[in-house]
């Protein structure tokens, strides 16, 4: 080593980065971050199966909501259906309710699983 | 659009990077338990925040060493830690096997352990967290000017110390440890 680097800013730069490049992390440490993230994961996978769960009932119960509706689309698209095309009013707003719940359900899956233990931000 | 950093890629990464971001942690808060937790942290943050990541796996070590960098320094302002004072003391913790070939990198830390605690902060900023000056002043509630002047006199204090540890017979022969 020189006895005065002739660069001191350099020399500093690459000896303590390689200082901190000879850091090691014990193994349960290291497997516990492994675990916490593969948790972390885990976790995200579950609640975009659920979103689309709530998502895909959604979508039934909105089709559901047009096939009774008073909609000239669903009236035109149903013609010729059998089915009974003036609505109950009650069980169309029923059946928003559910839509809205159903929605509010996947919203609250998706905030659930992107809640993470975030720190005050530094400036 | 592009694609996040997939799970096995990202924990592939962070396992060659634990280690030294761990002890970048340390240098910064100054006990393990705080460079644990600053550690835990990070990693939490950057897998919540991997969409952001740009550039894939070349700038995943830049990446998470700046997240680490915030951590720590919002940790040292929540906890008001002073960065440690014994170099033996972080040399012990750290286990570090002192070999002739390591000498420069353990007689840096032990030289930036010797000067005062307000030049080591602005030090290991500086050269671990590869923080600029406006952003160091920042992180630590100081003017610019003070950084600047901290910085010069560390490298002035570093210099000599180095000069006499040449003059001791411990330069080109190498660091003994005590």
């Amino acid at each position: 080593m020189a006895t005065e680097p002739r660069n001191m800013d350099l020399w500093m730069e690459t000896t303590l980065n390689s200082w901190a490049e000879q850091g090691r992390l014990s193994a349960d440490k290291s497997m516990h971050l492994q675990s916490m993230i593969a948790e972390h994961a885990h976790q995200e996978r579950k609640n975009r199966i659920s979103r689309m769960i709530y998502r895909l009932v959604a979508t039934i119960i909105a089709y559901l909501w047009l096939l009774f509706a008073r909609s000239p689309v669903a009236a035109a698209a149903y013609k010729s259906s059998p089915l009974e095309t003036s609505p109950d009013l009650s069980i169309g707003a029923v059946i928003l309710l559910a839509i809205l719940l159903v929605w509010g359900l996947a919203y609250g899956v998706k905030s659930q699983g992107s809640n993470l233990n975030l720190e005050v931000k530094y400036e | 659009m592009k694609k996040a950093l997939a799970e096995d890629e990202f924990l592939r990464l962070l396992k060659i990077e634990e280690g030294k971001l761990y002890r970048i942690a340390l240098a910064i808060l100054g006990n393990e338990q705080d460079a644990w937790d600053a550690l835990q942290q990070t990693a939490e943050k950057a897998w919540g925040k991997r969409n952001t990541l740009k550039g894939g796996s070349n700038v995943f070590p830049a990446w998470i060493k700046k997240i680490l960098i915030n951590q720590s320094l919002n940790l040292l302002k929540a906890r008001q830690r002073q960065i440690p004072t014994d170099a033996q003391e972080i040399i012990d913790i750290l286990d570090l096997p002192i070999t002739e070939n390591e000498s420069d990198i353990n007689l840096i830390w032990e030289l930036v352990q010797e000067l005062g605690a307000e030049h080591r902060k602005v030090i290991v900023l500086r050269y671990l967290g590869d923080l600029s000056l406006r952003e160091i002043a920042g992180g630590l509630n100081i003017s610019l000017g003070t950084v600047k002047s901290r910085l010069n006199t560390a490298h002035t204090r570093l210099r000599q110390k180095l000069q006499d540890r040449h003059l001791k017979g411990v330069g080109e022969n190498g660091y003994r440890a005590p």
